[in-house]
């Protein structure tokens, strides 16, 4: 029972995170008008919200991940080990997102990075393979 | 060492990477091995994973929003791999917060 209920906090979490790593980078990334800088209020709530529900989104996703691979014994599993290959690269990408939104807001009219424009899609890649590992749960080695 | 800076987050998520893999690996590991307790292993492992993604994204957060040379950039990722390596690298971090500060 508690590991289902965990299992549903975990899933919130994420959907929540993944939330915050797809829709703030494509606001941040959008071109201003011509002629025009990025509007420095929307920048500091894009940034606002990339700390204070993306940031916190990831820690419980990541902590109730583990929690729940730990309580189940899954870590010796080939298909969670290249799960948490997968959320490496997402926790990397949401640095990317937390560091570049900051620097964004302290200068609006710099260009935004081209990993900071991949970002989202990455994201989608990465969360794919996870519903995939996560799900099917192959025997991959 | 305030939450809301990046270098400082870095320092604490640095600490509290460095704090726990020394827990994992003093502590726990013995416990589980000399002791036949492997229960400190179950709780610490996970715990050490969680602040390593942790120290991970404070890391690439503060490179992402700029100022550091490539050098210092692996330094920084590098010292999370290494015992003590955290501990060591918080005086330069302390160093680099306090000249940004003046």
């Amino acid at each position: 029972m508690l590991y289902l209920v965990l299992k549903a906090f975990h899933v919130t979490a994420l959907t929540v995170w993944m939330a915050g790593m797809i829709v703030v980078p494509l606001l941040l990334t959008r071109p201003p008008a011509p002629g025009r800088e990025r509007d420095p209020t929307t920048l500091a709530a894009l940034r606002g919200f990339a700390t204070r529900v993306t940031s916190p989104a990831m820690l419980a996703t990541l902590g109730l991940g583990l929690w729940l691979a730990q309580d189940a014994g899954w870590f010796r599993a080939s298909w969670l080990q290249l799960k948490l290959v997968l959320v490496l690269i997402l926790t990397g990408l949401h640095g990317v997102v937390a560091g570049q939104s900051r620097r964004l807001v302290a200068e609006p009219g710099m260009p935004a990075s081209a990993l900071l424009r991949a970002v989202p899609w990455l994201t989608l890649a990465c969360l794919a393979g996870i519903a995939l590992l996560a799900i099917v749960k192959p025997g991959l080695w | 060492m305030g939450l809301s800076d990046p270098l400082g987050r870095l320092r604490l998520m640095g600490w509290v990477e460095g704090t726990t893999l020394l827990l994992l690996v003093g502590v726990a590991v013995p416990l589980k091995h000399l002791g036949g307790w492997p229960q400190a292993v179950s709780v610490l492992g996970p715990v050490h994973g969680l602040a390593f993604l942790a120290y991970l994204a404070a890391a690439i957060e503060a490179v992402s929003s700029g100022g550091w040379t490539r050098r210092e950039a692996a330094r920084l990722f590098g010292v999370s791999l290494v015992p003590f390596g955290t501990f060591l690298n918080d005086r330069w971090l302390a160093a680099r917060a306090a000249a940004r500060s003046t």
